[in-house]
């Protein structure tokens, strides 16, 4: 009986104890994720405002959405000058598809842009796991933005359980936060997005090493449909643009048809310079194998600016012919 | 199932309050039902080899303890060794030899066609496969009765705390807690939990953040720097550790709070002052293992000097194998064993260096013994990491040309990883050298204490990496 009332005793005194230490936890919890939340919406320069900049505030004329390759091989500044329309590139390093989906979701919920580009990748309906760990980045903008809440939960089936953590959204965000909170980034407005890359190739002979087993994921091929099907429903004259390699991606057959055939299937343009001659295999136009240098950006920039210019012009004779 | 996974934060605490709820004797079905669970959440199908190797060493140990002839009894240890060998060759040896096999072939143009046996690694067999061979030896031996319970038996093989990474329990530990009734302890419990929110703190927190630096730069060798390179291996040092050592503590820690002590696995090795210390200081159960099972057999140190230094080549060459199928880690353990001889070799002369240059003063040789051997195990950890042979050689040459730069495309990542690493060194020293009395987990005031844990669950969830996955020796 002692010995009974001794150990109900104990259990009782442990679960009362673990009861006030999660709540310690969830109060902690509840007071640094709501301040991390203000300081992240407050930060001056980086990746995360450029983001929150895309996502939130910008009402560009024209929107470039993409991974590093959209961001620093499109110049918003040539284009504006070229096509007298504001410019702004939503490109991220390390992302994919799904998040310029996200991007996307959340700047046609908020304006309509005259011009929407989607810079992609030839391997970008691939499957990697990281392109769904990479969402993590849009974490911060769950609970702000429910247009975008279906793309976030893409990440990982438990996410809806990690999200009721307040600091959770802003894992490994924290230096960040801080740095940028005190200083600033002199990135945003002189370049509308776009980061320029320097330097030129090292390695003329590096190439792509091919990863074998790979396979097309099906959601990357709906998202690229859905972001095609929006922008069009909206009116949105769309260009979805694979941007010059210095040499060819390996693993790409899949990829490719699979763009092709969506944007065969919405008769959106789809213009392919990975094998074009002025850029491929011209080391002083590229820092490493897939990103253009600033130089190597503006020279295509302008080429794109010039057909995206009498694409436009095309259109619009086409128009005023059939209304005739 | 992984340990970091929110499939094992709700699976912990039902088996726990399940545990608890259930009367004493039938305590250990509950266990070996959640242990099953736990085995086959990775692929089913390869909880049919745990329970083979549960039914064939419960039975070869029953009829060596039927008999005391030993010739009898080594059929039946026989039987043991070579269903748990076989099965670990044939899931885990078979493709690396057979290609090592065809190379040689290929070299002198014979036609060679054995195919490649396309089978998923069942996770953890190198462990339970140790732990029951252990059993096997142990019984023929005479040092324990055979286990006449099956139920417990298959407990002790497949106990889900220990079952995918160790540490290795030898029958005469954990199979006599499983008989015992076993009570709710305040003071267990909450050691046990303490023990696992440091597991995961070393895991998340230290071994996944240094992971980013090292895969990136580890998978990609001619692209980086020797700075780089050497930054990585050094990352990779810590990473192996803190992702081992954090599964380890956690194994134990879950286990304690059912009441179960597992053995300690890692005590802090970094602070070794020789490969022989190092030894006794990682793995401790693994390295013990060998030491009991193929060491002792083969002579050990009891004998002639060329043989004792064999001795040690040949476990440590074991050693290197049964960490992976490939000639790295080959290597590696070859390198260890090399550096044991080579110090026992020299303990003379560095005995007599150490007085004549030292005197009396203890921390500043003690400082040279301790890096001398960080730099000796760093050295053999890049041959453990990296993806080839030729990779190997290729991190190797350019860390000895240690060109620059540093080339560290995230800061941010990092310096937390640069800071997680400080945050451990400073921890484990002051448990190798307590120089500082507070202890805020340890403190007499409960909010003093509360407040440490909370914070520690704080910077998990701040800075720890939560889309990593497993851990690195589930590969073995």
């Amino acid at each position: 009986m002692q010995a009974n009332s001794f150990t109900s005793n104990s259990r009782m005194r442990f679960f009362v104890k673990l009861a006030l230490l999660l709540l310690l936890i969830a109060a902690l919890d509840m007071a640094i994720g709501a301040t991390l939340q203000v300081l992240y919406f407050r930060q001056v320069g980086g990746e995360d405002h450029l983001a929150t900049y895309a996502i939130e505030r910008t009402r560009a004329d024209i929107i470039i959405l993409g991974d590093s390759r959209a961001n620093h091989h499109y110049v918003p500044d040539i284009l504006s000058s070229k096509l007298g329309l504001t410019a702004y590139n939503t490109g991220r390093d390390g992302q994919s598809i799904l998040y310029s989906r996200a991007v996307q979701k959340a700047i046609l919920d908020r304006y309509r842009p005259q011009i929407m580009i989607i810079d992609i990748t030839p391997n970008e309906l691939i499957y990697t796991s990281q392109s769904y760990a990479r969402l993590s980045e849009l974490l911060p903008y769950y609970k702000r933005h429910p247009e975008i809440r279906d793309v976030i939960l893409k990440k990982s089936n438990t996410e809806r359980l990690k999200l009721i953590s307040h600091i959770y959204p802003y894992n490994s965000k924290i230096l960040e936060i801080i740095r940028y909170n005190l200083g600033k980034s002199h990135h945003i407005k002189a370049y509308n997005g776009y980061i320029p890359r320097e330097g030129v190739i090292k390695d003329v002979n590096v190439r792509d090493e091919p990863l074998g087993n790979v396979r097309l994921d099906a959601t990357c091929v709906d998202t690229l449909d859905q972001m095609i099907s929006d922008v069009l429903d909206a009116g949105i004259p769309l260009y979805v643009i694979i941007s010059p390699v210095y040499s060819p991606y390996a693993d790409v057959a899949e990829s490719y048809r699979a763009i092709k055939r969506v944007t065969l299937a919405h008769n959106v343009p789809f213009w392919d310079y990975s094998g074009d001659p002025r850029f491929s295999g011209k080391p002083t136009l590229f820092s490493d194998r897939s990103h253009l240098n600033d130089h190597g950006a503006r020279i295509f920039t302008a080429l794109v600016a010039e057909r995206v210019k009498a694409d436009l012009e095309k259109r619009r004779r086409a128009n005023r012919t059939d209304s005739f | 199932m992984l340990f970091n996974s929110l499939h094992f934060v709700f699976f912990f605490p039902i088996v726990v309050a399940l545990y608890f709820a259930t009367p004493g004797r039938f305590r250990w079905m509950l266990l070996l039902f959640a242990s099953y669970y736990f085995y086959m959440s990775w692929k089913a199908e390869y909880l049919l080899l745990i329970i083979a190797s549960t039914l064939i060493d419960y039975v070869a140990g029953l009829q060596m303890g039927k008999t005391p002839d030993k010739n009898k009894r080594k059929k039946y240890l026989w039987l043991s060794l070579a269903s748990n060998l076989g099965m670990l060759f044939g899931f885990k040896y078979f493709n690396f030899f057979n290609e090592s096999v065809r190379h040689v072939f290929d070299y002198f143009n014979i036609f060679y066609n054995v195919p490649a046996f396309n089978v998923l690694l069942p996770v953890g067999i190198s462990f339970y496969t140790f732990q029951t061979m252990s059993y096997s030896i142990d019984v023929y031996r005479g040092a324990r009765e055979p286990e006449k319970h099956l139920g417990i038996f298959a407990l002790y093989v497949s106990f889900f705390p220990q079952l995918v990474a160790g540490p290795i329990e030898r029958s005469s530990r954990l199979l006599p807690q499983f008989r015992k009734e076993q009570t709710f302890d305040y003071d267990r419990v909450t050691s046990g939990m303490k023990t696992m929110v440091w597991g995961y703190f070393k895991k998340l927190v230290i071994a996944d953040r240094l992971a980013l630096f090292v895969n990136v730069v580890y998978n990609n060798p001619g692209h980086y720097s020797g700075i780089n390179l050497l930054v990585a291996t050094i990352f990779f040092a810590f990473q192996i550790y803190c992702d081992f050592s954090g599964y380890s503590d956690i194994a134990i820690g879950t286990a304690r709070i059912m009441g179960y002590d597992l053995m300690e696995n890692f005590r802090r090795p970094y602070f070794s002052r020789s490969i022989q210390e190092f030894w006794s200081r990682w793995h401790i159960s693994l390295s013990t293992w060998f030491r009991d099972y193929l060491y002792i057999p083969l002579g050990g140190n009891r004998t002639v000097k060329w043989r004792y230094y064999y001795n040690l080549l040949v476990v440590f060459l074991v050693s290197g194998l049964w960490h992976g199928a490939d000639w790295t880690f080959v290597i590696w353990g070859a390198l260890h064993g090399l550096y044991l001889v080579a110090g026992l070799a020299t303990l003379e002369l560095r005995r007599r260096v150490k007085a004549a240059l030292f005197k009396q003063n203890t921390f500043i040789p003690r400082l040279v013994a301790t890096s001398a051997t960080f730099s000796l195990v760093l050295f053999s950890w890049v041959f453990f990491r990296a993806n080839s042979t030729s990779d190997a050689f290729l991190i190797v040459s350019k860390i000895a040309a240690l060109q620059g730069p540093l080339d560290v495309e995230e800061p941010a990542i990092f310096l937390l990883s640069l800071m997680s690493i400080a945050t451990l060194v400073l921890i484990e020293l002051q448990q190798e050298f307590p120089f500082v009395r507070f202890s805020p987990f340890s403190h007499h005031n409960v909010l003093v204490r509360h407040i440490s844990y909370a914070l520690i669950v704080i910077i998990i969830l701040l800075i720890g990496v939560f889309d990593a996955g497993q851990f690195i020796y589930f590969q073995f």
